[in-house]
């Protein structure tokens, strides 16, 4: 799966290139996190459809070409934002976990709709799904979700109390851009 | 990482508050309100030095604190012990972040701001009308005897906390945060600790201030502002939260981006408004969470709102939902 991972994220060597798409066209458990990462990181995007699963399926099929390791844009991170469209069929995948990085997770109940009065709001089936995603993450806005935390800790609710402790939220975070 | 941090938070401990009866007829008891007190002047006057372990989350931390009030102000050094190094320096309102891995100095100022922090105990009293206030055991944290003292919050806008604090000086050795099923989100434990006595000065001298001269920086800028009168405003506040200060401040590399801050006198949810280039998609509205923080961002006319606050989900969306632009 780890190696499934870097391929998508284009980090394999190119000899391994054929190898991995072997694997992923014999292993049906593959097959399928290959398309819940495509999906994840369409998401991440913002260029959700449902009718992914066979736009996936015609990639692998169709265009070898796009499976070809990409470098990594520069700039902004990819991950710049995990979207939560409206539409039922995307419903599925609304808990993205990273793994090399901060935990921030999306919050499947809120993402699927809103807060009903009385909780009754039925959350969509929740896939976690590992990511390794070390660039920075960025919200919809460009903006590093650590600067908006650095700036508000300042009023975090305990530094009346803790001084300067709560800023350890934001070091913190700090690490997933260099470690792997 | 994530087995030590789930190993170490020790369900049994929390039984007491795993019954509702407890928390029903919980009522706040005052000696509690003056250990809140204590706490809070605690931190203005006493000089310490230690390590504390932080956890949200998934993710567990250990961190060096130096902490010296002397008459010019309070200095204080935050040097994170595990991965890169990285360093927080404050200097009486300044607070200067060295992110060594992306070269990177932020400073974050308040001009013509009170001083930090923002959050004060004046709102102590306010609090009981948000949470039960409630003092328990006694209980030994890293060494020191420490009173247990219980915030348990009266509806779904707001954490649950328990803190500790030692017993002679008030100070806070230990908190943990709960969310509505009493599952902790997030929590702070000193695990080695001077308080007072002979600090050595040589703690506070930033480890980066000489090789972080090329480094990009980050200023804040941050000045106080009228919101309203640039047409923002909230249709409407979870109980107890007020308005406690509104700003205009660089975040990154963008300028001009509004920041309001709510606070019910403890929790604190920042509001930042910053223009977008062209209209913003609706479908990238969403919300994520570390620990105990919420962030929400959706899009207001072109404009996109991010909501970040150590509250509950419901309570950065509610806030969110209500920002408005009329102009």
């Amino acid at each position: 799966m780890e190696k499934l991972s870097a391929f998508v994220d284009g980090e394999v060597q190119d000899g391994d290139v054929q190898s991995q798409l072997a694997r992923i066209e014999s292993d049906a458990g593959l097959r399928s996190a290959w398309n819940t990462y495509h999906l994840i990181g369409d998401a991440l995007r913002g260029n959700v459809s449902p009718d992914l699963t066979s736009r996936v399926v015609a990639r692998l099929r169709d265009e070898p070409a796009t499976l070809a390791p990409r470098r990594k844009p520069a700039g902004l991170g990819r991950w710049a934002w995990l979207a939560m469209p409206a539409a039922a069929g995307v419903a599925a995948v609304t808990l993205v976990v990273w793994t090399a990085a901060p935990i921030w997770q999306a919050e499947p109940q809120i993402a699927s709709g809103p807060i009903a009065a009385g909780g009754t709001a039925a959350p969509g089936p929740v896939t976690a799904v590992s990511l390794s995603a070390p660039e920075p993450r960025t919200l919809a806005s460009g903006i590093e979700v650590d600067n908006y935390l650095f700036a508000h800790q300042r009023y975090a609710p305990t530094s009346a109390m803790q001084g300067v402790v709560p800023y350890a939220r934001t070091v913190t975070d700090e690490r997933r851009g260099v470690s792997k | 990482m994530t087995t030590v941090c789930s190993r170490l938070l020790q369900p049994v401990r929390f039984l007491p508050f795993l019954l509702p009866v407890s928390a029903a007829i919980a009522q706040t008891d005052p000696t509690a309100l003056q250990w809140l007190q204590r706490i809070y002047t605690a931190t203005q006057t006493l000089s310490y030095t230690g390590t504390f372990v932080y956890h949200q989350g998934q993710q567990v931390e250990t961190t060096r604190i130096t902490h010296i009030v002397e008459p010019s102000g309070t200095r204080e050094r935050l040097e994170a012990l595990d991965g890169v190094p990285r360093e927080i320096i404050r200097t009486g309102d300044e607070v200067v972040c060295y992110l060594p891995a992306s070269m990177t100095v932020k400073i974050d100022k308040q001009h013509g701001q009170q001083t930090f922090p923002a959050v004060l105990p004046e709102q102590i009293k306010d609090l009981s009308e948000n949470y039960s206030i409630t003092r328990g055991e006694v209980e030994r944290v890293g060494g020191y005897r420490c009173q247990t003292i219980s915030l348990e919050p009266k509806d779904r806008m707001r954490y649950g906390h328990r803190l500790w604090a030692d017993v002679n000086t008030g100070m806070l050795l230990k908190a943990k945060t709960f969310n509505e099923k009493h599952e902790v989100v997030e929590q702070f434990a000193f695990t080695q600790l001077q308080i007072g006595g002979n600090i050595d000065r040589d703690r506070l001298k930033p480890r980066f201030s000489r090789e972080s001269r090329g480094w990009r920086v980050e200023d804040s800028g941050a000045t106080s502002a009228n919101l309203a009168e640039a047409g923002w405003s909230l249709r409407a506040k979870p109980a107890g939260f007020r308005t406690i200060t509104e700003l205009v401040r660089t975040l990154g590399n963008t300028s001009g981006v509004g920041h309001m801050v709510l606070s019910d006198g403890l929790a604190a949810v920042s509001v930042f408004i910053e223009p977008a280039a062209g209209k913003p998609a609706v479908s990238q509205t969403g919300l994520v969470r570390q620990g105990a923080t919420n962030v929400y961002v959706r899009p207001v006319g072109n404009y996109w709102v991010t909501v970040v606050g150590e509250t509950p989900a419901e309570s950065v969306k509610y806030i969110a939902d209500a920002v408005e632009y009329r102009k």
